[in-house]
């Protein structure tokens, strides 16, 4: 059963029985958890977020795959039904709308004009040549389609490193010009939080949208991440680590010592320079690259793809072949 | 009012070899991990630092970030600072070397792999080289 299908029976199911006060309250412990705090505290979240309104929800998609969105939909504990049910209202997402053509621009449209505001995720690089043709929908440009949404929001989140910094749109010979949100819309002083990672983990997307609602903006590195979830590297959280410290490098993807855990720097880990918590919040609550035997590429890191690659070999460094 | 000028300048010749002594360069510097740390990587040794090299190449205050004209020479080895054995905070002796700032080493040489540059970055083969046979 593919995603969609899946998340559509989970939906129907949901409907069926209603979101339980159970698996909110569950929701909440996970969230205060993900933001490291007590999973006692997320009593007190729920209470913060019981009180408010939920805040409408616009999602927007530019150049990218989809994967970011793909992650969330496989969020769990929350699933993706209690996320944009009991959480945050989704008035806009063309991935997971019912409505399609000139319908869902209306509900932009609508979602828009909503009293209360809204907060602007953008999933996607902005592509710029030429004024931007080369990435639109219904014929405006996503340069000037964002740049309204955005501009009216209330904040802005940047989704995966597409958004956050360019990513793999932006490689060389970046054919379209992309940029990241941060640096296209810049001019009308919008600052982004970017969530970077190609995916980033779910958790680290409900964990800001939480921390928006009850604590307000989360404290930002250098390059717009929240701390919360990118204030440490890979490298210091990884369960490889005493291998490296022990100075035992795999040589080889297929040896014994890859498959015994060891240190994966000699082929290619880019661990020790990018931060994230992928160690700690794991992917679909079972494993994170460096686990599953393949190094870690940076995917967070400003700079991806290029300055990253080539991957799966150590660093290049000066006099190295390309 | 001549002879003020005069004296002056005769006093301000007198610290010369003192400026000029306290902005003495060292070539190599060995940065050693201070004694009461506990060592975090078994094979990773003292570095030696080519301070000379990156003093040609930057300002002194893109490293000793806490000095100013007004503290010239109060501030300069890294671990008067940075000694704690932690990993997380910024005054521990790792982050001092590791961290993502650019008065760090690791921080300033990504900003300058970022600007098309090639500095060293990798582990082994950069700051702390480690052949197969070790």
């Amino acid at each position: 059963m593919n995603a969609l299908a899946q998340f559509v029976a989970r939906r129907a199911e949901a409907e069926e029985r209603g979101v339980s006060r159970r698996d909110f309250l569950k929701f909440c412990g996970m969230v205060a958890v993900a933001m490291g705090l007590e999973a006692s505290m997320g009593a007190q979240i729920a209470r913060a977020l019981e009180g408010k309104k939920k805040p409408s929800v616009i999602y927007m998609h530019g150049a990218e795959c989809t994967g970011c969105t793909e992650a969330l939909l496989r969020l769990v504990d929350p699933y993706f039904d209690v996320l944009i049910m009991e959480v945050v209202s989704l008035d806009y997402c063309e991935t997971v709308m019912a409505a399609a053509g000139h319908a869902a621009h209306a509900a932009l449209q609508k979602a828009m004009k909503n009293p209360d505001g809204y907060f602007c995720v953008i999933e996607g690089a902005i592509p710029t040549r030429d004024g931007g043709v080369y990435g639109q929908v219904g014929g405006q440009t996503m340069l000037s389609l964002f740049t309204e949404v955005a501009g009216k929001a209330k904040g802005v989140i940047a989704m995966g490193s597409c958004a956050s910094y360019g990513g793999i749109q932006a490689a060389a010979p970046n054919p379209s010009k992309a940029i990241g949100v941060g640096a296209a819309l810049k001019p009308l002083g919008i600052a982004p939080i970017n969530l970077p990672g190609c995916p980033p983990n779910p958790v680290n997307f409900v964990g800001t949208v939480v921390h928006l609602l009850t604590k307000g903006l989360p404290a930002l590195d250098t390059s717009g991440r929240p701390k919360l979830f990118y204030g440490k590297t890979v490298h210091d959280l990884c369960e490889r680590r005493p291998h490296f410290d022990k100075g035992e490098f795999a040589p080889t993807f297929s040896s014994q010592q890859a498959r015994d855990g060891w240190c994966l720097h000699k082929l290619g880990c880019r661990g020790p320079w990018t931060y994230n918590n992928c160690p700690t919040a794991l992917f679909n609550q079972t494993t994170w690259p460096v686990r599953s035997g393949a190094p870690c590429i940076g995917c967070s890191e400003p700079g991806f793809w290029d300055q990253l690659a080539p991957f799966n070999r150590d660093v290049r460094e000066k006099g190295d072949d390309a | 009012m001549h002879r003020i000028r005069c004296l002056a300048a005769a006093f301000l010749l007198l610290l010369l070899p003192t400026a000029l002594l306290a902005y003495e360069v060292p070539k190599e510097i060995i940065i050693k991990r201070p004694e009461k740390n506990q060592p975090m990587a078994a094979w990773v040794k003292a570095v030696t630092f080519p301070h000379g090299k990156h003093a040609v190449l930057n300002s002194c205050d893109s490293c000793h970030h806490e000095e100013s004209d007004r503290t010239l020479g109060q501030f300069l080895p890294c671990t008067q600072c940075h000694n704690k054995p932690t990993v997380t905070e910024t005054s521990s002796f790792y982050m001092a070397w590791h961290n993502d700032s650019t008065h760090s080493c690791l921080g300033c040489h990504r900003k300058m792999r970022e600007a098309g540059k090639m500095p060293p970055l990798s582990c082994t083969r950069g700051c702390h080289k480690k052949t197969e046979a070790q």
